[in-house]
């Protein structure tokens, strides 16, 4: 039983989450048949309305999931009931008021009805990313407000915070209150690419990096609590932040080589963007140290699964993926083409990992039912099927893409003969998406279960199974040292663009054969790293030795 | 310094940061052993680093925006038959252009970025003839007002003018003068593929074969040595300089490098050895690269050679601190 009634009110927000995820991955489905067959939906639902679906119901249920994975936290650590529960009411009200409206108004764009006031845009936006209009932006940053008024209210005063705590709270106030700037409508492009990129940009360094590491910092403090484990926790909570920021506000200068933006960005930019991996590397890190001195055995396998997911597409997708190409030299090359997508999902899908995992580590405590076998394999087949479809999808957008730069950036190419460049790879983007879906329906089917219907007492216990290299935490620094060596190969194999083989000769090998090796390569590191992580925590292999 | 500017800046500050940051962790050996288990070691200078990135952060505002120096195009300015680029921006933004095309690299990638479109078209006339052709079209399947495509058009022209620091890649053309040719080098073939399709595929289409009645078949070897012997190189450029029957005059709108180009890419329909018809100027890759940028960026304060080594400085400052950091705290745990 959830120890306080108010935890109760994150079931809504976690409804909305669950269902605009099903939204988000209809509309990528949808985008998948423009690639297929660019005639069929055209005119009825614009490919542009179907992005502007895709990335919103995306945004749009992190935040909901955040909330609710808030709601349900804080009656836990101030150890009361949430303050202003009327309020939690009224705004999971405004949620939905404004996701129906934002999404109502997305399709003007397909005649450009737009509505002006003030010099800005009020139904939609048009900028990637930040395209809900003025109107529900209003709305949206109420929400927010309230929000921190209710949870500021009901935590004990600051001085008592623990630093994840403060982690926590600083990185989604960053995060919210940045959420301004991107929105703004500027006159010239540069600026308002420069603004934009503030919004988007601190969005994952304030929400990714530091504030779920301090909602892990925080739930690990929860399941041991030892004033001990506090102080490991406040001090790599501390790193962690210090690195994120420090990296992040500089590295920001990756968006800003091509924008229009001076030239130092390409120095300042280009060094700190790579030195991004700093603070996501040591967190892969410090995560196998405390792993392997956890003597607890985590009970909540789903959501221990999805927290793996996080580091590992933080660690792949984020940093490693990231480093391939923001590189000057090589981000030149793969700035406007598919290069840049295989690098979007794996890092937004740490994201909705972490955020799947804070649904899944609420859910069991708020029904009060044990975590029986069925809602642990389900979860973890839908663990896996989303993993391994989003590998897929990401890893074919990244290969069609270096296509591309030959076809676009060196031929000069027309746009169909692009296209049909790209095209084979379409097969692997729809393939990796269908699994991603059966992943969803499986992680949908489970929650619905455990919380409509009745489950066996009989909670899951792992089964004795044998060590081997693809369940204990052996040699895994090594693997990251040979991840890191794979990006290098892949700035490389970016690189060799600019090289006299490829301009003069019009060779291709070296590019397509260091790109293959070191995208492929990483998806398939990312799959190994995923099982000895997630299958050593579970069978409680990482207990004997390192 | 040369070519390689920015590498030689990125790769200096990298390994000076790598160098000093092992260096203060040699240094701090004994510091690292003795320290309290407890405590948290660098807490003032880490809270301080991240104040300091701000304040960097805030101050490279003004100069990223524009607001010290021009360094792009205003977009008041920019205009096409009355309309304005901010009025273009305003429609970008209404039919979420973002949304398929890319715009400076950021956005969808169903559609071609525009940018490039509107360099790759070149002139207003260019840019605004590609947006008639596809609005309303299944590929943009609504409906324009004039005055909306001419707002489109300022925009593009906007674009087009945006100093991107030579992204995105295209190749540049670049005329040697005094250097005989007897082949068309790729490179003539590349500029003239790019003009004929702005400029002559949609009356004599894209295989040359001609769309439009009246044109000639590019793919006949025999048209090619008839007009050849009739009329001459200087016939043939003539007839692309001031038009002939339904064709239009390109004087003014294609240099005499494009038309050079595009004279040897039509001909090379007809699967004959081109020759460079005015055999003295030579088309070379150069735009392979960004480094010519920081050439053309030095006359803002902010972006010339001095002010890049106090970039270098503020640089290797926090990489360091960065570097370092990481060891220390991997070290100690």
């Amino acid at each position: 039983m959830a120890k306080f009634r108010s935890q109760y009110l994150a079931l809504p927000f976690a409804l909305v989450a669950v269902v605009l995820f099903f939204v988000q991955l209809i509309a990528g489905g949808l985008l998948a048949v423009y690639y297929i067959s660019p005639d069929t939906l055209s005119g009825i639902v614009n490919f542009n309305l179907l992005r502007t679906y895709h990335l919103n119901a995306l945004l749009f249920w992190l935040f909901s999931a955040t909330f609710a994975a808030v709601i349900y936290a804080v009656p836990v650590l101030s150890g009361r009931e949430l303050w202003g529960q009327g309020l939690v009411k009224l705004l999971a009200l405004a949620l939905i008021v404004f996701v129906v409206g934002a999404f109502a108004t997305f399709p003007l764009m397909q005649k450009g009805e737009n509505v002006w006031a003030f010099g800005q845009p009020l139904l939609y936006e048009g900028k990637e990313y930040v395209e809900a209009g003025r109107l529900w932006d209003i709305l949206l940053f109420a929400g927010f407000i309230v929000f921190s008024l209710v949870v500021l209210k009901s935590l004990p005063p600051p001085k008592e915070w623990p630093l994840a705590l403060w982690a926590l709270v600083m990185g989604a106030a960053v995060a919210f209150f940045l959420y301004i700037p991107g929105n703004i409508f500027f006159k010239s492009v540069p600026t308002s690419e420069y603004f934009r990129w503030w919004t988007v940009h601190y969005w994952v360094e304030g929400a990714l990096e530091v504030a779920f590491a301090g909602a892990f910092g925080l739930i690990l403090m929860l399941i041991i609590p030892v004033p001990e484990v506090r102080k490991v926790v406040d001090k790599y909570i501390f790193y962690d932040v210090v690195l994120a920021a420090v990296s992040g506000i500089l590295g920001q200068g990756h968006h800003y080589f091509w924008i229009g933006t001076p030239t130092f960005w390409i120095l300042v930019g280009g060094v700190f963007s790579v030195l991004e991996i700093v603070p996501l590397t040591l967190m892969a890190l410090e995560a196998i140290r405390i792993a392997g001195k956890g003597k607890a055995r985590f009970v909540n396998i789903p959501s221990l699964y999805y927290m793996v997911g996080i580091l590992v597409f933080g660690l792949i997708g984020v940093a490693l993926l990231g480093l391939v190409q923001t590189w000057p030299w090589t981000n030149w090359w793969e700035h406007g083409t598919w290069v840049t997508p295989l690098h979007g999902h794996e890092g937004m899908m740490a994201f909705a990992m972490g955020a799947i995992s804070l649904l899944y580590f609420a859910l069991p405590d708020l029904t009060d039912k044990p975590i029986d076998r069925t809602f642990v394999s389900w979860g973890k087949r839908a663990f896996w099927l989303m993993f391994i479809g989003q590998i897929i999808l990401a890893t074919s957008f990244g290969l069609g893409g270096v296509r591309q730069i030959y076809y676009y950036w060196i031929q000069g190419a027309p746009w169909s003969v692009v296209m049909e460049a790209r095209f084979p790879f379409v097969a692997g983007i729809a393939f990796g998406g269908g699994l991603v879906f059966i992943g969803y329906l499986y992680m949908a089917a489970s929650m619905l279960r455990h919380l409509l219907f009745q489950v066996p007492e009989e909670p899951y216990e792992p089964p004795k199974v044998r060590r081997s290299y693809f369940n204990t935490l052996d040699g895994i620094p090594f693997l990251v040292g040979v991840a890191v060596f794979l990006a290098l190969v892949g700035a490389a194999g970016l690189w060799s663009f600019s090289s006299t083989a490829v301009l003069v000769h019009g060779s291709l090998w070296v590019p397509y054969m260091l790109s293959s090796i070191s995208y492929v390569g990483l998806a398939a590191v990312a799959v190994l790293l995923a099982s000895k992580f997630a299958r050593s925590l579970e069978y409680g292999h990482h207990l004997e030795g390192v | 310094m040369g070519s390689f500017v920015y590498l030689k800046f990125f790769a200096s500050a990298m390994a000076t940061s790598l160098l000093l940051a092992l260096t203060i962790f040699i240094y701090n050996a004994r510091r690292r052993a003795s320290a309290g288990a407890g405590e948290i070691p660098y807490f003032k200078l880490g809270k301080f680093m991240v104040i300091a990135s701000i304040i960097f952060i805030l101050a490279v505002t003004p100069l990223s925006t524009d607001m010290a120096g021009r360094r792009n195009p205003s977009p008041e300015e920019v205009t096409y038959n009355g309309a304005t680029a901010v009025e273009g921006f305003r429609i970008a933004i209404d039919y979420n252009c973002m949304g398929c095309h890319t715009v400076v690299g950021n956005g969808a990638y169903y559609a071609p970025d525009l940018n490039y479109i509107a360099r790759k078209a070149g002139t207003a006339e260019n840019i605004r003839a590609l947006l008639k052709a596809f609005v309303g079209s299944k590929y943009m399947p609504f409906n324009m007002s004039e005055r909306e495509l001419d707002a489109l058009t300022a925009w593009m022209l906007y674009l087009r003018d945006l100093n991107t620091n030579n992204w995105p890649p295209m190749p540049r053309v670049e005329v040697v003068e005094g250097v005989p040719a007897a082949t068309a080098p790729n490179e003539t073939l590349q500029l003239g593929r790019q003009v004929y399709e702005a400029n002559c595929q949609a009356c004599h289409g894209a295989d040359g074969k001609g769309l439009v009645p009246g044109t000639p078949d590019f793919t006949d070897p025999a048209w090619w040595s008839a007009m050849l012997k009739s009329e001459g190189l200087e016939g043939l450029v003539a007839v692309v300089k001031n038009g002939r029957g339904a064709m239009p005059a390109f004087e003014g709108r294609l240099s005499d490098e494009e038309i050079n180009a595009v004279l040897v890419y039509a001909r090379s329909f007809s699967g004959q050895t081109a020759q460079q018809p005015a055999g003295e100027k030579k088309l070379v890759f150069g735009g392979y690269s960004f480094e010519p940028s920081f050439e053309a960026n030095k006359d803002r304060w902010y972006e010339s050679m001095g002010a890049w080594y106090v970039y270098w400085v503020i640089t290797v400052f926090f990489a360091t601190f960065l570097i370092y950091s990481f060891m220390y705290w991997y070290a100690r745990g």
